[in-house]
């Protein structure tokens, strides 16, 4: 500190800094510019960052067919589902094991802990076959259903239960509180912020989701946004031509998400590193 | 005595009704699968025929015999240790740049987690975009640094070296966040007395905050290590573990085996194994981070 110019070490410091923010937003910018590129800026060489004119067509050609408003509109509506539920159900089960006296409850912790860490590789044949016997292949109720737990909600929902100040939760058993009065007026509202996080956790989880839902469903309209666009790009020609296109393609779907994340920054990441996440 | 037990009763059925609605769909979906692959380990099924026959250990012993098993394990191996490594050192360096500057903390960190919460598959597309042998920026931008000609995915050279570098750039944002926190918990007074005895930044950092931060690293390491054995939509999308099967790691193999291939039985003890290595690791962190806790 003493023998450098504090100033001089700063401005390299935050040179670094934007020069590292650069190289990783750098595929997204590139993505960007290359959407509204002509087929021939897109293979110049050398490369432009930017094209001559800004071209829209990319972007009609994608939406041409109007399959890529449905893969979003399927992920949307599964994921928004699916998020409700997972919300639920994570924090009715956190709330058994937090606050609820019952037997088995030691080799019921046991058994989630267990599953916590299990790729869930292991569980993909058997599910298939479930869902196959069930008639439920291919269908979004399938995947709803297959995806309706998640450990990870019931992990954050339980360090989030725990902190809430057990004496509020006492008065209001005195007062004749139920269980159930307990949780939707007094555990719910305290612990609002973790629902709001982990909403959006689970939201993004299931948007993002490609290996399982590629594996269930089989109809084109069904398909959700990644499936959807691993199946434009293929059929763009993976070595082919259209760059643009599918770089417009995947504008349409990473775009909103990073919208979201840039206004939810906050909550995303708070629930990230909380120490309810992953630490405990 | 007789009103205890009821109401002990109704606590217990109340806990029930609580526990339900994610019981069924966990033992369902999770516990019942997974120990229904273990089974399955242990047959020669092929998702198709009505009958399963008991083949014992004969799938485990015909992948520890074949060479493209042995194949798969060195590319997880390498894939683990690649994306693993660079993943935790370049989290480790961005989070003390960013924790020495004291402004626009909060830009740097969003950029730099943003390709976090982007779905794999479309980052890869962008990505097998640029790393376009003939007119991808990749290439253009290295041959300014004299470096010509690489096939990035499509030679088995330097597949595995593109689905290491888009999994690090996603995944780095990710470590950054923990050693951020990590970092804000290294006490300010010991870094200053030791500033006092004389010790430079290198010396302090070395012996001071890298041991503070120990436990993390070694947390981080271990969940990265876990994710990066479930890699997949990346490989999927950027090589379909090819070419020559230079990228194809376990999980990989074990989608071919078990949906393109219809070896269920054989698939299934390849997810075994999965599961062995993931309970080994985890367990080797929770030993080693309740060392570290009595340390401290």
């Amino acid at each position: 500190m003493k023998k450098k110019d504090p100033i001089i070490s700063k401005i390299v410091l935050h040179i670094a800094l934007i020069f590292l923010c650069f190289v990783v937003a750098f595929p997204f910018l590139w993505m960007l510019t290359n959407s509204i590129k002509t087929k021939d800026e897109i293979w110049r060489m050398p490369p432009s960052m930017f094209p001559e004119i800004a071209q829209w067509n990319n972007y009609k050609e994608v939406f041409s067919d109007g399959m890529f408003l449905r893969y979003i509109w399927n992920s949307s509506y599964t994921a928004v589902i699916c998020t409700i539920i997972v919300l639920v159900n994570s924090a009715l089960f956190a709330y058994a094991l937090t606050y609820i006296h019952f037997k088995g409850k030691k080799v019921l912790f046991a058994l989630i802990m267990a599953t916590y860490i299990m790729p869930s590789a292991a569980t993909h044949i058997p599910s298939y076959m479930i869902l196959s016997k069930a008639g439920l292949m291919n269908t979004h109720a399938g995947y709803i259903i297959s995806c309706s737990a998640s450990i990870f909600n019931i992990f954050f929902f339980m360090t989030a239960f725990s902190r809430i100040n057990t004496s509020i939760i006492n008065a209001a058993k005195v007062d004749g509180a139920g269980h159930w009065q307990i949780f939707w007026r007094i555990v719910v509202p305290m612990s609002a912020s973790s629902f709001v996080t982990l909403g959006l956790l689970s939201f993004i989880g299931n948007y993002n989701n490609y290996l399982w839902p590629s594996l269930i469903l089989r109809d084109k309209e069904k398909y959700f946004v990644s499936m959807g666009l691993r199946s434009f790009f293929s059929s763009q020609g993976a070595y082919g031509m259209k760059w643009g296109t599918i770089m417009a393609a995947c504008c349409c779907i990473i775009i909103p998400l990073l919208l979201v994340f840039f206004f939810c920054e906050k909550w995303i990441i708070n629930g990230i590193t909380s120490d309810a996440a992953v630490k405990e | 005595m007789k009103g205890k037990g009821t109401r002990r009763f109704k606590e217990s059925m109340t806990g029930f009704f609580f526990l339900l609605p994610a019981l069924l769909p966990l033992l369902v979906f999770w516990v019942g699968p997974v120990l229904y692959s273990l089974w399955l380990s242990l047959t020669d099924w092929d998702m198709m025929s009505p009958e399963i026959h008991f083949v014992g250990l004969n799938n485990y012993k015909s992948l520890i015999g074949q060479s493209d098993f042995m194949a798969v394990l060195r590319n997880t191996l390498v894939f683990a240790l690649g994306s693993v490594i660079p993943t935790i050192v370049l989290g480790l360096l961005a989070a003390l740049a960013l924790s020495s500057a004291r402004k626009g903390t909060r830009i740097y960190r969003m950029v730099m987690f943003a390709p976090y919460i982007t779905p794999m598959v479309a980052v890869s597309i962008v990505w097998s975009w640029i790393f376009e042998p003939r007119v991808g920026i990749l290439n253009y931008v290295l041959s300014f640094l004299g470096i010509h000609g690489l096939k990035w995915i499509q030679s088995r050279d330097t597949a595995m070296l593109s689905v290491i570098i888009v999994t690090v750039w996603k995944q780095v944002g990710w470590t950054l966040l923990f050693y951020l926190e990590a970092l804000q918990k290294v006490p300010g007074n010991l870094l200053e007395a030791a500033a006092i005895d004389g010790a430079g930044k290198v010396k302090k950092f070395l012996k001071i905050t890298l041991p503070m931060i120990s436990p993390t690293t070694f947390f981080l390491m271990i969940i990265t290590t876990i994710n990066s054995l479930q890699a997949y939509d990346q490989i999927q999308v950027l090589t379909q573990g090819g070419p020559a099967g230079s990228t194809r790691t376990l999980l990989y193999y074990y989608y071919q085996e078990a949906f393109e291939s219809f070896h269920t039985g054989k698939a299934s003890a390849v997810a075994v194994i999965l599961v062995l290595i993931t309970v080994i690791l985890s367990l080797a962190e929770t030993k080693i981070s309740k060392k570290y806790i009595y340390y401290e």
